[in-house]
């Protein structure tokens, strides 16, 4: 399992949490979709639902799983915390549907904590930029 | 849970425009709706305009989702249906066009015959069936402003915009149509 | 009158004059047999074409009943995501909500009261700078015998309140505009039907 995957796996199982979406854009993936119809021969590429990538001096570098997938997310330059401390930045989205039973806010900011103590124990020397978007509130 | 058990039934009798609103908001469930409540319509209309049922399918594929991104901008909500059917009309001729200029198949009459089904058959001689040849006989250029105009109740201005032909060439093309399905019409009585 | 005299109208005029009730020739028009020999023509044109489009749209429905389940599957529609509304978060963080997804929630809310069902929602105000006041715009379409006012007030209430938990939007006024009334439901109404037209 990857570390993509795992964060998946941990962020689905938290309380409150009602889906993780893919991390692309929906049209950029119903597109894929398509194109995958048109040509068979391109089978179905898996869907990136975590997406993490990594600097230490402003240059990105893409951690992803999928050959193409992860590439085309066209992902924000980092900022110059990148340079904090010298340490590394792993930037680390995802986009998140909540089931209405904790409020929304507070949803965001405890996945973006399991996912930097998730990191952080796995890697100790990186500091930890969560991208979480709600997408979908439920209630 | 909120109380959305009967959702459906709101929408199933809310007005186009409400539908309008919400799928320009990016209410899924209301596009649907619309979609199914204009899908008939604009599937029996494309197969008027193409020469396939399969084509006449995609046509309709494409006209929704052209029309669930650019819903966002319907003005007149209570214009749907008829900016529905504008969507068929504009794809259905993109696709005679596409395929002419593939095929180059140029006088060849293209409609499909819609075969009578054995209730209309029951009924020969009725004045649909009579139609029915005499549209099937009509050059393709005739049939397509025929179509456009009486049972797609577009404008002569669009027709002519759809088409890449004048106004006045529409007017002509309409008129010679009408006069010839006339004609048909009453040899048939 | 001679009938075999042709009084030289054309069918272009006699269109025009069908579609639009007027004509600069009405006189002519009215009262020459032949125009209105062509007259009668186009109508009943006309009426073959909506009873054609009518067997049209039935043989359509009849079809394979499953070939919209088929399209609309394929539509891969998802609701749209809108504007980014920040949300506080941990200095390195970047936390947000959709716009999108703030107006479903709203839609849900009021879809949720009896006898209402909301049309257009726009939250009006720029929602991407924190504390800026944003005002929430609500189209309504509400079923008859529901009194408005009360409607109108208990809906106020709802968003605000599920706003006030659900973001952190400086929400200052929630504007309910119903837009449409619809009538009583008389048994189990299926709704209007794909067919016909108007
Ligand atoms: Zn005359």
């Amino acid at each position: 399992m990857s570390l993509e995957d795992d964060i998946h796996q941990l962020v689905l199982a938290m309380d409150g949490v009602a889906t993780v979406y893919a991390a692309d854009p929906v049209w950029l993936s119903a597109l894929k979709q398509l194109g995958s119809l048109v040509d068979p021969g391109s089978g179905a590429t898996p869907v990136p639902f975590v997406v993490c990538s990594e600097a230490d001096d402003g240059g990105t570098q893409e951690r992803g799983p999928g050959p193409s997938g992860a590439g085309s997310l066209g992902e924000a330059s980092l900022p110059d915390a990148a340079s904090a401390g010298g340490r590394s930045v792993m930037t680390v989205k995802i986009r998140i549907g909540t089931d209405g039973s904790l409020p929304a806010p507070a949803m965001a900011r405890s996945v973006a904590g399991a996912i930097r103590t998730l990191v952080t124990a796995r890697q100790p020397e990186v500091q930890v930029r969560a991208l979480v978007e709600i997408s979908a509130i439920g209630v | 849970m909120k109380q959305l058990q009967d959702l459906p039934h709101k929408l199933a009798d809310a007005p186009d425009a409400v539908l309008a609103e919400r799928a320009g908001d990016g209410n899924v469930a209301a596009f649907e709706m619309l979609a199914r409540r204009h899908a008939p319509l604009m599937r029996a209309y494309a197969r008027r305009l193409v020469n396939s049922h399969a084509e006449a399918d995609d046509v309709v594929q494409d006209a929704l989702i052209a029309a669930w991104k650019d819903i966002a901008h319907l003005q007149d909500g209570t214009a749907a249906k008829a900016w529905l059917m504008r969507i068929v009309s504009r794809r259905a001729v993109d696709t005679g066009r596409r395929r002419k200029s593939h095929d180059n198949l140029d006088d060849q009459p293209e409609a499909e015959a819609i075969l009578p089904t054995p209730e209309q058959a029951a009924v020969a001689g009725s004045a649909r069936l009579a139609l029915n040849t005499a549209l099937s006989r009509l050059p393709e250029e005739q049939r397509r402003c025929w179509v456009l105009k009486e049972l797609g109740g577009q404008s002569y201005e669009e027709i002519a915009q759809a088409l890449g032909i004048s106004a006045a060439s529409v007017r002509g093309r309409l008129a010679r149509a009408r006069t010839t399905l006339m004609k048909e019409m009453e040899e048939w009585r | 009158m001679n009938p075999t005299h042709d009084c030289g109208r054309r069918i272009e005029a006699l269109s025009d004059y069908l579609d639009s009730g007027t004509s600069p020739d009405a006189e002519h028009i009215d009262y020459c047999p032949q125009c209105q020999a062509q007259l009668a023509g186009l109508r009943s044109l006309s009426a073959a074409a909506l009873l054609m489009m009518d067997d049209d749209v039935a043989s359509a429905t009849a079809d394979d009943t499953g070939w919209l389940d088929g399209i609309m599957a394929n539509l891969r529609l998802e609701s749209r995501a809108g504007r980014t509304i920040p949300l506080r978060g941990g200095e390195l963080d970047e936390l947000s909500e959709t716009e999108g997804a703030v107006i479903a929630l709203v839609r849900t809310v009021g879809d949720s009261l009896g006898g209402v069902l909301i049309g257009r929602c726009q939250l009006e105000g720029d929602v991407s700078v924190p504390g800026e006041p944003v005002e929430v715009k609500i189209n309504v379409s509400a079923r008859y015998g529901h009194p408005l006012p009360e409607l109108a007030q208990t809906l106020r209430d709802a968003v605000f309140a599920e706003l006030l938990v659900e973001t952190e939007l400086n929400v200052t006024a929630v504007h309910v505009a119903f837009t449409d009334i619809r009538p009583p439901v008389i048994g189990n109404g299926s709704g209007e039907s794909g067919k016909g037209r108007s």
